[in-house]
């Protein structure tokens, strides 16, 4: 139970890291600004940031939730 | 004119008739800066929201993404990831505030690093930083009001009616503190994003269906991000969006909304709360702005994009509920700039060097929201050709308040030399940078000249931290402040 605790606990930690690294990598908007190809008729750039965005927002539901199940949050 | 008008006089009307309701409590200092530690979930997100995201979302940035495109996205990312660093220092910030009574940003600085001076030097920089921004606001006002008018008031006289509007909603901010700020701030935050983001959404529509314009009728070029041999340079986007996120947590209006929450269950339940909202209503405008742009008379004026494109789709009484929506988030970011500003004159500037009670830290908070409020309106009404740089230098300048901060909250090594030695350097380069260069520092890459500034405040807190450890009763004393947090 504990385990599984921690592992949820880094989980979100490592989330939080990803989603700052990914924000601010240069090289991944670099890679996403200069060409210009269509996924699913999107452009990637903004693939890009709808991405980054939804994943920082679902790290942040996800933290709350998982310390709300596991009482952490008292008070 | 009589349609626009007459549906913003229903919406302050309906705020004036709501605080007036507010029962009025000074009994404590505490109560008057930051509503007594009272709020829920529900309130502080949408106070959070009603301060972060301004008036000039709609004209700024709405803009940004009409003229400019996906670049303008930048806000977006930055906008959420402080909603992420809102989340992770929520429990030292809250458990601080509550243990020490803390009612500002400059206090916190003053209890981790234990110098009187620090609060003297933050509150500063925050109260000089803010002015050109609250002197902004009051000005994108009278720019809404111009347009809603429909032409019929000038420049000059849109501005003075939205600084006699501004004026009059400040009566109450003074009267009854933050309280009455954030429980307006909820009011105006449902018109702002809820009613906001559904208008959002339907402009949307009627801009695919009615205009048939989609992303594919937008120039390759909307889509360009600065990259490697771009003339912005290959760091400007991560410079835009590291400076915005942490600089956020950097507004003395923005950080106080850590102290008014009723805990840390409440404060993280805001975040999770606040970022939904945040990521439709910022997305559906930036989409909104980028599809707008395609047509010809928002392509002459990007920035009146919400106005004009109100006006098309839904005639009158849509320019009137979109003047009420741009009103209701300017409202909240000027009477928490206004608000936040008064509390810190009294608490961390007179407040520091005098003994004061209760009554005389109220009584000097009002007088100096009472004055600012006076500065900032005379201000307005006045033609000042460099306040948009003057607003870009000070948000330079603020963000040095960041590795102070930042460092001082999930670091325990850190010492008030540094700090110190950090923020000011960082700010009077920042500064010059900013003077010499107007944005474009040489061989930086893109780098703006606050981010240079910050890593060079970084180097010197860490260099401090290091040369002069902590003696042993200051290192105790912050392992307890750690502990503290660690405990609960």
């Amino acid at each position: 139970m504990i385990m599984k605790h921690c592992n949820k606990f880094y989980a979100v930690r490592i989330w939080f890291l990803l989603n700052v690294f990914v924000s601010l990598y240069p090289p991944f908007y670099w890679a996403a600004g200069t060409h210009q190809p269509l996924i699913l008729g999107l452009p990637v750039s903004l693939i890009y940031f709808g991405t980054v965005s939804i994943s920082i927002t679902f790290s942040i539901l996800f933290a709350y939730w998982q310390e709300y199940l596991s009482g952490e949050l008292s008070s | 004119m009589m349609i626009t008008f007459g549906i913003l006089l229903i919406f302050f009307a309906g705020l004036l008739v709501m605080l007036q309701r507010i029962k009025l409590d000074n009994h404590s200092f505490s109560n008057y800066a930051v509503g007594d530690r009272a709020f829920g979930a529900r309130y502080q997100a949408m106070s959070f929201l009603n301060t972060w995201y301004p008036g000039a979302m709609f004209t700024a940035f709405g803009g940004m993404a009409a003229a400019s495109g996906i670049i303008s996205f930048y806000v977006l990312v930055y906008s959420l990831l402080t909603v992420l660093l809102m989340y992770m220092m929520a429990k030292p910030v809250w458990v601080w505030g509550k243990a020490f009574d803390l009612k500002t940003q400059p206090d916190l600085f003053a209890l981790r690093y234990d110098s009187k001076h620090i609060r003297t030097i933050a509150a500063m920089i925050g109260i000089v930083s803010g002015l050109p921004w609250l002197v902004l606001g009051m000005q994108a006002l009278g720019e809404m009001f111009r347009y809603i008018s429909l032409g019929t008031l000038s420049f000059s006289q849109a501005v003075i009616f939205g600084v006699i509007v501004i004026g009059i909603r400040q009566i109450w901010t003074v009267r009854i503190g933050m309280k009455g700020v954030v429980i307006s701030d909820f009011y105006q935050g449902l018109v702002a994003y809820i009613l906001g983001t559904a208008v959002l959404v339907g402009l949307i529509i009627w801009l695919v269906m009615i205009q048939h314009i989609s992303l594919s009728s937008l120039e390759p070029a909307r889509f360009y991000i600065p990259g490697p041999g771009s003339k912005e340079g290959p760091l400007f986007l991560f410079s835009l969006i590291l400076t915005g996120a942490l600089g956020g947590w950097c507004w003395p209006y923005i950080f106080v909304r850590l102290f008014t929450s009723n805990g840390v269950k409440s404060l993280k339940k805001s975040a999770a709360l606040a970022i939904p909202l945040s990521l439709v209503f910022c997305g559906a405008l930036l989409i909104f702005g980028m599809l707008a742009g395609v047509l010809p008379s928002v392509n002459q004026n990007p920035n009146d994009v919400w106005f004009i494109v109100s006006r098309e789709a839904g005639g009158l009484v849509l320019l009137g509920i979109a003047g009420v929506i741009l009103l209701a988030a300017s409202m909240g970011h000027i009477d928490g700039n206004i608000q936040a500003t008064g509390a810190q004159i009294a608490n961390d500037l007179i407040g520091n060097y005098f003994k004061l009670d209760t009554r005389q830290l109220i009584i000097i908070s009002k007088l100096g929201m009472l004055c600012l409020t006076i500065l900032a309106s005379w201000l307005s009404c006045m033609q000042l050709p460099a306040l948009f740089s003057l607003a870009v230098l000070a948000y330079q300048g603020i963000i040095q308040l960041a590795v102070p901060q930042f460092m001082g909250i999930f670091w325990k090594r850190g010492n008030r030399y540094g700090a110190i030695a950090g923020m000011t350097v960082g700010f009077i380069i920042a500064v010059t940078l900013e003077l010499v260069y107007h944005g474009n520092v040489p061989c930086a890459y893109g780098l703006t000249s606050g981010a240079v500034a910050l890593a060079i405040n970084v180097v010197i807190y860490v260099l401090f931290a290091y040369l002069i450890p902590q003696k042993q009763a200051e290192a105790s004393r912050v392992q307890g402040l750690f502990n503290m947090v660690s405990q609960r």
